[in-house]
């Protein structure tokens, strides 16, 4: 047996942020459950944007007339999105929920004694990937969609270079990279996977299955500020000023950063103050 | 070096550590003993800069653990092995491992050639045995090479040849000059494993001291002989300054007379010897004894303290329960 062997450089120097970024990176990668989820929003996203999308093209002459002389033909071919978050809340919460029910978030803090640093790579890893896969679906369903909807040639369809369409697919990245964030800092504060993910959920249908049944002022000036109805002033290509939800892409954009924000300082503020559990 | 003054860890009203003060010297393997609920993981722990002490300190190399700039290559500790994510392979987990503590990648396959694991590193740590567990928590702590090491009851479930190989690891560790501090709610396993040991018992210090130390201070180094002329023997050996028990079977156990001193003397008085074998006080003997004076010292404290060396003595005594 002898350990004296050890190829290291004499120099000990001292690891930094791009080390926790390609170690956490490493560990999301190297589990199949994200992959899994990673392939299951990929189904929900485009899979169901796609079904509604031959559905309504089939249908369409039965639609009545106020929806078809304003017809959303980019909401209509990525509705499936919407789904597609609760999968995306799922990755963020199993990126740190793992590793409090193994325990192996002692080995990470003891590799890794800062903190912040543990959160932000895991934060930036999460968040990136998100992005591109929100960004991705997004765009799949919109161009699948499209060909689809045009089958019927009483359609109005669009083009990338179609209002808002651009802004909506970015901003599916954008919804997708917030929710996961959201879920991935509820993981951190509760440390434990389904009390995350319900909140995560709860937080994506509260304005939806809410909304109606609340007073027109509780839905102008506190449900429009939940988070998935600020991340809709992104996603949605044909914003509707006169919605009581209705933000702005910008004011809704800042909502929405300013909710993870906050979301991330709470997780971290809890992660330094608690022992590593 | 793993210095520790008036460590002291509270969770709400329960004190899990208590004012402990110690240093863990390089080259020899140091046992931290205490029954399960002692507070040797929580100081662990506090050791790697996990858990945050309620009071006094401990650092490694003279830092709190947090601010070492390269704490991989200072501190490699396995606490639990199993606190690994099963479905990433042996080798994925040392990969991580090695990226986050910026060591290179080649590394990874010196340590898992170490500890025997090269062949299954493409498997899913969830298939493991405890035993390949403990060698990839052993792997993991391996990484960054580094001269000070902390084991949280690495052969806990082991079978014998996986004790063994894990104890002439630590041994050989120690040899290399490292710090190699390994804790145990067994006394026996420590026997032949550490050169010095630390006893605590309900989170403070009952002992700090060299192996050999404790079992010298004990009154029970005895020889062991049999003799069929034993009545004659122990007259014989009495004369000569020793003390003589007889046993039921007629055997007889001596004290103060070491095995060649009664085999001389049994030669020059023409006496038949059978069997002459020097019995070493075990740790937990030696234990006993030694704390019997320190129980009697601190009895005047109180009870509580008397209780609590003699519940850590018959706990650690335990061998197999957990």
């Amino acid at each position: 047996m002898t350990t004296a062997t050890a190829s290291l450089p004499e120099t000990k120097t001292s690891p930094g942020i791009g080390n926790t970024l390609a170690a956490e990176w490493t560990k999301l990668r190297s589990v199949r459950s994200t992959w899994l989820v990673v392939i299951a929003a990929a189904v929900v996203s485009v899979g169901f944007s796609v079904l509604f999308s031959f559905l309504t093209e089939q249908d369409y002459k039965n639609l009545p007339a106020g929806q078809t002389a304003d017809f959303d033909s980019a909401g209509t071919s990525m509705v499936g999105m919407n789904l597609g978050l609760i999968l995306i809340s799922v990755l963020g919460v199993l990126a740190v929920s793992g590793e409090y029910s193994t325990g192996m978030m002692r080995l990470t803090l003891a590799i890794t004694p800062h903190r912040g640093r543990v959160l932000i790579s895991k934060a930036v890893v999460v968040g990136l990937l998100a992005f591109v896969l929100g960004t991705l679906f997004a765009a799949a369903a919109f161009f699948i969609g499209q060909l689809v909807l045009g089958l019927n040639p009483a359609i109005p369809t669009l083009g990338l270079g179609g209002p808002g369409v651009l802004r909506s697919l970015l901003g599916w990245g954008a919804e997708f990279a917030a929710f996961a964030l959201l879920a991935l800092s509820f993981g951190v504060m509760m440390r434990s996977a389904a009390g995350a993910i319900a909140t995560a959920i709860g937080f994506i249908f509260a304005p939806a299955i809410l909304g109606a049944l609340l007073p027109t002022w509780v839905q102008r000036d506190i449900l429009a500020y939940f988070p998935a109805s600020a991340a809709e002033q992104l996603s949605t290509a044909q914003l509707k000023t006169d919605s009581v939800t209705y933000l702005g892409p910008l004011t809704g954009g800042g909502t929405l950063l300013t909710w993870v924000a906050v979301a991330l300082v709470v997780a971290f503020s809890l992660m330094g103050k608690r022992d590593s559990g | 070096m793993i210095t520790a003054r008036d460590l002291t860890k509270r969770y709400g009203d329960t004190t899990a550590v208590n004012g402990l003060s110690f240093d863990i010297k390089p080259g020899v393997v140091t046992g931290f003993l205490g029954p399960n609920g002692a507070g040797k993981s929580t100081t662990m722990r506090m050791i790697l800069g996990l858990d945050a002490p309620s009071g006094g300190s401990v650092t490694v190399n003279g830092k709190p653990y947090r601010d070492l700039p390269a704490p991989m290559r200072e501190v490699g500790a396995l606490l639990d092995a199993k606190a690994v994510h099963g479905a990433r392979t042996a080798y994925r987990h040392l990969q991580w491992v090695a990226q986050a503590g910026g060591i290179p990648r080649k590394r990874v396959d010196e340590v898992l050639d170490t500890v025997g694991l090269t062949d299954v590193a493409g498997k899913k740590v969830g298939n493991f045995s405890l035993g390949m567990y403990q060698r990839l928590g052993i792997a993991t702590a391996l990484l960054g090479d580094p001269p000070t090491l902390l084991f949280d009851e690495p052969v806990n479930g082991l079978d014998p040849e996986g004790i063994f190989w894990i104890r002439t690891l630590m041994q050989d560790l120690a040899a290399e000059g490292r710090t190699v501090f390994v804790s145990s709610h067994l006394m026996n396993e420590m026997e032949e494993t550490a050169a010095h040991v630390i006893v605590i018992g309900r989170g403070e210090l009952i002992a700090d001291m060299p192996i050999a130390d404790f079992t010298q201070r004990s009154a029970r180094s005895h020889v062991h002989v049999v003799s069929p002329q034993a009545t004659d023997l122990a007259e014989a050996l009495e004369r000569a300054g020793g003390k003589v028990t007889k046993l039921d079977d007629g055997s007889l156990n001596v004290v103060g007379l070491d095995a060649p001193e009664i085999g001389d003397l049994a030669l020059e008085r023409r006496l038949g010897l059978h069997e002459l074998t020097p019995v070493r006080a075990s740790l937990e003997a030696a234990f006993m004894d030694l704390t019997k004076d320190s129980v009697q010292y601190r009895s005047h404290s109180g009870a509580p303290a008397e209780e609590k060396v003699l519940e850590t003595v018959r706990a650690l005594a335990s061998e197999g329960t957990e």
